[in-house]
């Protein structure tokens, strides 16, 4: 990739072999509402669907106008990774921004990432630095969900758990618990 | 099925045969999604230098014709179909249980093995066609002809039935447990491509091994299914796993270590020399029926107090390959001396037409936790 944010190598490495550790760490905050969530997510996705990711992940719950929930649900469905262009078509809804959207994206669609500060801050400590913003930017939620790609690609098999957990939510699941370490 | 195909050409030509195989096995392309089938190599982690063995030191082949002689080459041959072949198989095995998961997660992630797997198989292909010019492409050619519900694959384990949910999580469990041996043990491979072919699939194993041993820890916390069925289907796959290893004395291990084309499990880590190069397969098998007690030990931890735990059946018991074939072993390694003959202690510890009766009930019911304990 030519494009290819520029990983601090050595730390790069140092997180790798530390990844199963850290994602159990950033697991245990989250094991039972996560691991409930992945196996009652169904179709069809019901409006309620949205609070229990919410309620997991201690976010604030968007105020939804009438058929503006149903909507936002029905586009983030139609999306397949890791194209996310039709996320600045949502309407704007108050306390709907990036990280809480990718947490619906991330149950709806497992390889999308979860987007959070903690992330950010992982990328950063890695030598790529990533904006945590609130706004639906495609660009940089495209910028991120490609630094997790690499991430994905690079990591050495033996620094990978076996678990019944995408390998998006084991990187980024490390990575946010990494980020989080002062 | 008549089989029309010509020899594959190019790669491409083979592409076009494995379209083929989807449309016979009845999956459907749609399904992948963004999964992608490409070859992947993971150079950045393989050593450079021959590992073990004869030419340890040397560096690694990256051409076939670094490759020291034919016989070398031969078994380079044999093990990449073997292996490939164990891929597609799989995929034939469980097609049918997409139409019966219990979740939608579930479902997706038998899509997801399904698709990996594939990639595995198309993997071993691109080796074969790349590398092992006419031999390689009758070998790829034939992976795609041999047939799980035929009863043709290479090697047990891949001809068994996997009839229903909970075979799926007991194989991948335990089978697929033993895939990772193996790509482990190619993974220190003298011969560059096939070791840095193993890291990828390695990484794609380890959500396949997540899901069965979740899985078996949610149906054992449920507690719908009985125990006693869970026991005999361990019964049933456990030994075909131990097969897997292949024979104890066996030459052709022996041979591949000589010259340094298959590992120890463990090579990275085990300083001490081999011993005896006759015992390799025990040797690995043992590692693995550790590794495999200590998962049960875990499911184990789910299971209600009082009732009996679920055990790795012995070494010795139910064998269809090496010197204890034939023999009268109980689960727990004993001989056997019981009243009335083998074949019935046999029909009681493996699977009986009853379970598969009580398990269509448990299916109609809440037979597995939404999540592990
Ligand atoms: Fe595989
Ligand atoms: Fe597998």
């Amino acid at each position: 990739m030519d494009d290819a944010p520029g990983f601090d190598e050595a730390a790069l490495h140092a997180f790798f072999e530390r990844v199963p550790v850290l994602f159990r760490k950033a697991q245990a905050t989250v094991h039972e509402p996560y691991q409930f969530l992945l196996y009652h997510v169904e179709h069809p996705l019901a409006e309620s669907t949205t609070d229990a990711i919410e309620s997991g992940f201690g976010l604030a719950h968007p105020m939804w106008n009438p058929g503006s929930r149903r909507s936002a649900i029905e586009l983030l469905d139609h999306l397949r990774y890791p194209d996310i262009g039709a996320i600045a078509d949502l309407r704007s809804i108050a306390g709907m921004n990036l990280s809480v959207l990718s947490h619906y994206l991330h149950f709806f669609h497992h390889a999308y990432p979860i987007y959070d500060k903690a992330s950010c801050k992982g990328l950063e400590k890695l030598g790529v630095p990533m904006p945590y913003t609130l706004v639906r930017d495609r660009d940089i939620y495209g910028l991120y969900i490609r630094a997790i790609e690499e991430l994905k690609e690079r990591i050495p098999f033996w620094c990978v758990p076996e678990t019944n957990v995408y390998l998006t939510r084991i990187v980024q699941g490390a990575l946010a618990a990494y980020g989080a370490e002062a | 099925m008549a089989v029309t195909a010509s020899l594959p050409s190019t790669f491409d030509d083979w592409i076009g045969q494995f379209g083929d195989w989807q449309r016979k096995v009845g999956f459907d392309t749609a399904w992948l999604g963004d999964y992608k089938f490409e070859a992947k190599y993971d150079f950045e982690n393989v050593k450079p230098t021959i590992e073990f063995g004869d030419y340890a030191g040397k560096p690694k082949w990256e051409r076939p014709l670094q490759i020291p002689h034919q016989n070398i080459r031969d078994a380079l041959l044999h093990l990449i179909t073997v292996q490939g072949d164990t891929e597609f198989a799989s995929v034939e095995q469980q097609r049918h249980l997409l139409t019966s998961a219990p979740t939608e997660y579930d479902r997706k992630s038998a899509l997801r093995i399904m698709a990996e797997e594939q990639r595995h198989g198309w993997q071993m292909c691109h080796l074969l066609m790349t590398y092992f010019g006419k031999e390689g492409a009758i070998e790829a050619k034939k992976l795609l002809e041999r047939n799980a519900n035929d009863g043709n694959r290479l090697l047990g384990s891949f001809n068994e039935p996997t009839k229903n949910w909970l075979d799926f999580f007991v194989f991948t469990q335990f089978v697929d447990r033993d895939g990772k041996y193996q790509l482990k043990m190619l993974s220190h491979s003298a011969f560059k491509p096939l070791a840095a072919s193993m890291g990828p699939m390695l990484k794609e194993e380890s959500f396949h091994l997540g899901t069965g041993s979740n899985g078996l820890r949610r149906i054992v916390k449920q507690d719908t299914i009985p125990l006693p069925v869970l026991q005999r289907a361990f019964n049933r796959w456990i030994p075909t796993a131990f097969d897997l290893f292949g024979k104890d004395g066996s030459t052709s291990s022996e041979w591949a270590y000589v010259w340094g084309i298959k590992g120890r499990y463990d090579e990275d880590t085990n300083t001490s020399p081999v011993t005896d190069k006759r015992m390799l397969n025990a040797y690995n098998r043992d590692l693995y029926r550790q590794e495999i007690v200590r998962e049960v030990e875990i499911i184990n931890k789910s299971v209600a107090p009082g009732k009996p735990k679920l055990i790795v059946p012995d070494g010795k018991f139910h064998r269809a390959i090496g010197e204890h074939v034939g023999q009268e072993w109980t689960v727990d390694g004993q001989p056997w001396k019981g009243k009335g003959s083998y074949a019935d202690y046999l029909g009681s510890v493996l699977p009986t037409k009853e379970d598969d009766a009580v398990l269509a009930e448990c299916f109609k019911q809440e037979w597995i936790a939404a999540k592990a304990a």
